[in-house]
């Protein structure tokens, strides 16, 4: 075990004392979720101002509370230094995703005054939030019941209504606000409760600090959109549960159990490689990229619900592509992978003529090389369905949505 | 056990995400910070067609949060288009604007012509603006070009005041 840092031991309260304690902080929490939901719908502006407030009084409510009470903080100084080497790696990984998927010139202005502005309320906000949670878990560690009311509290207290209810009537705007924001909200929550009661308040302030403040002191901000950002959160969240986990476990038991127990950690750690080799693959950055197929066009070679495998090729091969293989391009916003039954060269231009196998006639455009997306590898059966049932569903939907 | 279940959780949150990745994967357009940044707000709330000449078809215009897509078909010479893009900034910070950008494709028809007016060059929080981009069919065109299409792309790049 490491030094344990700042122990803070105040006296007195006896369980009553804590009980009523407890309730009071669940009480203000509801109110104040109560108003600020309704104030977040309507009026998003003033929400913001009244959130930060909020937080700030309760953060003096708290520290008077703590010095009533008899609450042991205790800061393990290993704990930190690891989370500081993983805040520091999630902003590394946070900014190769940049080098990855391209830079955008930040929207804040980096005027210290306004960064100043800008991430003063947010410090106020995390350091509200996590010492509330702390209080609250130290208090009740035996309470599981206890421990899920405060998480729920506190993900609701960090939803924004505002922008749920303005996704709502769009089925796939709403589905990827969950994706991107709700479940990362639940996953760090889940993990800051955790933390918090096995470890200490202060790795996850740390861990929030580095991780949301990067933001508004980043000159340039990496391309990230919804599945990068949900993705990453949620994986990077569940890294770091089992991370602390093994640690909490390692110091606690006796060497043959650490055996027993290497297979397991072992399968995490395949797991979690290959999740992140999926989401990469799933951003197209690797050689070979895949898309789901929608219509029987090219049956029987491959049929709709099969997903097909394609190579990524270069400009120059992009000119030579042999008649009868099967190319993947784009019109617009849509792919299509259909067979190269004749190649038309014009003005030193390539132009590709194609064709569904299960086609009557040839398609009606030719391709240009700048739409061809790669060469067909191999397809796997029946593993795009549900991909295109999402599809279609939320293209059912948009049909049916009036733009005034 | 509770480990298993744990992992389970994360790794159907992960496929399901793949999985809607996939299907609106061919519609995605990537800008950057909007997703990521609470307070930070600026969107498209509505795209539509104005002033439309006899016989035109201004298609379906579309619009997310961070793009907008229209695809006029005009008949002859002199005909045009009009869209109106309206701009929200739905967050709680001044924003000002930093470019535009409008760059239209090398080998695209000649005999198109894009303008664009309007866009306010500061949006306070809850303040909207409209930018208009005409597409026309060049009135001095006198044969029928070989090309016939051309694809426009326009940044419009909002940052802090």
């Amino acid at each position: 075990m490491g030094k344990i840092l700042f122990p803070i031991i105040f006296k007195t309260g006896g369980t009553k004392i804590k009980n009523m304690k407890n309730k009071n902080i669940l009480l203000i929490i509801v109110f104040y979720l109560f108003i600020i939901i309704i104030l977040n719908i309507t009026n998003y502006i003033f929400y913001n101002a009244v959130n930060t407030l909020f937080w700030m009084l309760m953060l003096i409510y708290l520290i008077w509370d703590i010095k009533n009470s008899y609450i042991r903080f205790k800061n393990n100084i290993k704990y930190i230094t690891y989370m500081i080497i993983i805040s520091a790696i999630h902003i590394i990984i946070y900014l190769y995703i940049g080098f990855l998927l391209g830079f955008s010139k930040s929207p804040y202005s980096h005027q210290i005054l306004t960064i100043l502005i800008n991430i003063l309320p947010k410090i106020i906000i995390i350091f509200g939030i996590e010492i509330t949670r702390t209080v609250i878990v130290l208090r009740n560690k035996n309470n599981k019941k206890l421990l899920v009311v405060i998480t729920i509290l506190l993900i609701l207290a960090e939803v924004n209504f505002n922008m749920l209810i303005t996704t709502f009537p769009d089925k796939e705007l709403l589905f990827k606000y969950i994706c991107s924001t709700i479940i990362p909200l639940i996953t760090c929550n889940v993990l800051y409760t955790y933390l918090t009661l096995n470890c200490s308040y202060l790795i996850v302030i740390i861990y929030r600090l580095c991780k949301e403040l990067t933001v508004f002191l980043l000159p340039i901000l990496p391309n990230t959109d919804w599945f990068v950002t949900g993705s990453f959160e949620t994986l990077l969240s569940a890294i770091i549960y089992f991370i602390f986990k093994y640690k909490f476990f390692k110091e606690k038991n006796h060497v043959k159990e650490k055996m027993k127990n290497f297979f397991e950690e072992m399968s995490y750690i395949i797991t979690f490689i290959l999740l992140f080799s999926l989401i990469c693959f799933m951003l197209g950055l690797f050689k070979y990229e895949s898309i789901s197929i929608l219509s029987n066009s090219m049956a029987p070679y491959f049929n709709r619900g099969d997903v097909v495998i394609f190579k990524k090729i270069n400009d120059s091969d992009l000119r030579n592509i042999p008649k009868n293989s099967i190319i993947i391009y784009s019109i617009g916003d849509k792919n299509i992978a259909h067979r190269i039954v004749d190649k038309i060269e014009k003005n030193n231009n390539v132009l590709y003529q194609t064709k569904g196998d299960n086609n009557n006639i040839s398609d009606m455009k030719l391709v240009k090389i700048n739409q061809i997306k790669g060469v067909y590898v191999f397809h796997i059966k029946y593993i795009g369905f549900p991909s295109i049932w999402l599809y279609e569903y939320f293209n059912n939907e948009k049909a049916e949505v009036k733009i005034k | 056990m509770r480990n298993i279940k744990c992992i389970i959780i994360i790794v159907l949150l992960i496929l399901t995400m793949a999985v809607g990745y996939s299907a609106f994967a061919t519609q995605l357009n990537v800008s950057g910070t909007a997703e990521i940044i609470g307070e930070w707000n600026v969107r498209i709330i509505n795209i539509e067609a104005k002033n439309v000449s006899e016989g035109c078809n201004p298609g379906e215009p579309q619009y997310t949060n961070t793009s907008a897509t229209f695809e006029a078909k005009l008949i002859k010479p002199g005909d045009s288009i009009t869209y109106l893009i309206t701009i929200e900034n739905s967050g709680t910070i001044d924003a000002t604007l930093d470019d535009v950008i409008f760059k239209e494709e090398e080998n695209g028809s000649e005999a198109i012509k894009f303008t664009t007016t309007g866009i306010a060059p500061t949006l306070e929080p809850g303040a909207q603006t409209t930018l208009n981009v005409k597409i026309e069919y060049d009135s001095k065109t006198t044969e029928v070009p070989s090309i016939k299409t051309k694809t426009i792309t326009g940044i419009i790049n909002y940052v802090q005041k």
